[in-house]
């Protein structure tokens, strides 16, 4: 609680007494918003409000109010904020949340290459580059609503760019831009040649990808077999349903969507009917709280051969619960983003976040078996040497 | 900073995506902090091994059967 009054009163010490008079500032929710406001200032055509919903049917006029006032709402999620052709999005948060000190990372801060509205809830990230935040509060924190909406704007009439200065987080570096933000995926132009009727496009696509949905496949149904069907039958359903393909997404992540739901529908065929998803044992404490405070050698996996260093790789990843496993396969193995792989596994990004740290801190506690340093000695103790197993 | 706070935002620092003043306190708290210290870089460190490690690699005779097996269904028309 300490925290949290200190990260209050530190956010409260920089608030403006008054709105603050920026040239730049987008205030077409202003008037909508009197309860507090976080402003972004923005370049020269995008601004960001946040706002907590203070007035009943806020949600209903702000976005109406918005095209009068200049600008447009516009789409935002993992992507750049450009597009003209996006739908209006509005996203909600846990007023609570705003004011953890988690929420000490939107304190205004000059030259911030991004509006970064993720932290440990796991709620929002974008890509608009904003020069400053300036914290608004109108009334009492106590006194503020329960929920907030954040709705991103960008002036109609702009065909601005995003600056090239403001390099996007390392985080983001995996989100490829969809057609018509940055410059079409390759990927774009092979779905085309296909519809088209190349199927040698299609031969493309297939051996780009298809190591990727093999590891998945075998990742969740941890049989090779199993994996080989998976591989073909996803890349099967996936040239079938061709058309279906919106273009939403990438092309790489839809396929990954069908290959999980291929892998899944393959485990509940083997376990004769049982229900099998990606909700199963996730509710175990393990790993929670880290236990084990043995430090690892550097280079530890130098003490093992490949084929042994495999084996302890598979054995540990196998023994987490299903849910977890999943989530560290698609966000740190195959590299899609913490967004991506909501989508994929039908996710809140909360929910994928927690998992994730989670299903790492699990994996750190139980390779610490064969990677840890030996005392007195900077070697590596294996695994063989009788250290107690968590490994199942 | 607590450990519980900073075990809170371990994913964070480690996607980088965090600003630089609560970086800032992440690293001051793990001045302090053996504890958290270990936590961080072993589970840098799992990552990385996961990641630079294919423990199901497809061997290339079963890649290029499954590949002509996909193939020729798309001919066909699946």
């Amino acid at each position: 609680m300490r925290a949290v009054r200190a990260a209050r009163a530190a956010l409260l010490a920089r608030v403006p007494a008054a709105p603050p008079a920026c040239p730049t500032v987008f205030r077409c929710f202003e008037d909508a918003v009197p309860a507090f406001a976080v402003f972004a200032v923005a370049f020269d055509f995008v601004a960001a409000v946040f706002a907590f919903e203070a007035a009943a049917g806020f949600e209903g006029e702000s976005p109406a109010a918005c095209p009068a006032n200049g600008c447009r709402i516009i789409r935002t999620e993992s992507r750049l904020a450009t597009h003209p052709n996006a739908r209006p999005e509005t996203k909600h948060f846990d007023a609570k949340t705003l004011m953890s000190p988690l929420y000490a990372a939107f304190r205004p801060a000059q030259g911030v290459g991004t509006i970064r509205v993720t932290q440990k809830m796991g709620l929002y990230e974008t890509d608009c580059p904003v020069r400053e935040f300036v914290l608004h509060p109108v009334r009492d924190f106590a006194s503020a609503p329960s929920s907030v909406t954040l709705v991103f704007c960008s002036r109609s009439d702009s065909s601005s760019t995003i600056p090239n200065e403001f390099p996007h987080p390392r985080a983001m570096s995996t989100i490829q831009p969809i057609a018509g933000e940055l410059e079409p995926h390759p990927d774009v132009a092979l779905v085309e040649q296909v519809r088209g009727g190349d199927v040698s496009a299609y031969d493309t696509l297939v051996r780009k990808y298809d190591r990727q949905i093999f590891r998945i496949a075998q990742h969740i149904t941890q049989n090779r077999e199993d994996a080989e069907d998976v591989m073909q039958d996803a890349f099967l359903k996936a040239y079938e349903k061709l058309d279906q393909f919106q273009g939403n997404s990438k092309f790489y992540t839809w396929l990954v969507r069908i290959a999980v739901n291929e892998s899944l529908m393959r485990l509940r065929k083997r376990r004769t009917g049982k229900m099998v998803s990606i909700d199963e044992d996730v509710e175990t404490e393990e790993g929670s709280v880290p236990r084990d405070l043995a430090d690892w050698a550097p280079d530890p996996e130098q003490n093992y051969s490949q084929s042994e260093l495999a084996e302890i790789l598979r054995k540990t990843i196998q023994g987490l619960p299903p849910g977890f496993r999943i989530v560290f396969v698609l966000r740190d193995v195959e590299g899609l983003s913490t967004e991506e792989t909501a989508e994929t596994l039908s996710l809140s990004v909360p929910a994928v976040k927690s998992r994730l740290l989670r299903a790492r801190l699990q994996l750190r506690e139980r390779l610490s078996r064969y990677f840890r340093k030996k005392k007195g000695s900077t070697e590596t103790r294996p695994g063989e040497t009788g250290v107690k197993s968590d490994l199942h | 900073m607590t450990c519980t706070e900073f075990l809170a935002l371990l994913d964070d620092l480690i996607d980088d995506s965090v600003s630089a003043e609560t970086r800032s306190e992440l690293q001051l708290h793990l001045k302090g902090c053996d504890h958290c210290e270990v936590t961080l870089s072993t589970t840098r460190k799992t990552i990385e091994i996961y990641r630079s490690h294919e423990i199901y690699d497809l061997p290339a005779g079963l890649r290029e059967r499954l590949h002509a097996a996909i193939m020729a269904r798309c001919k066909k028309g699946c």
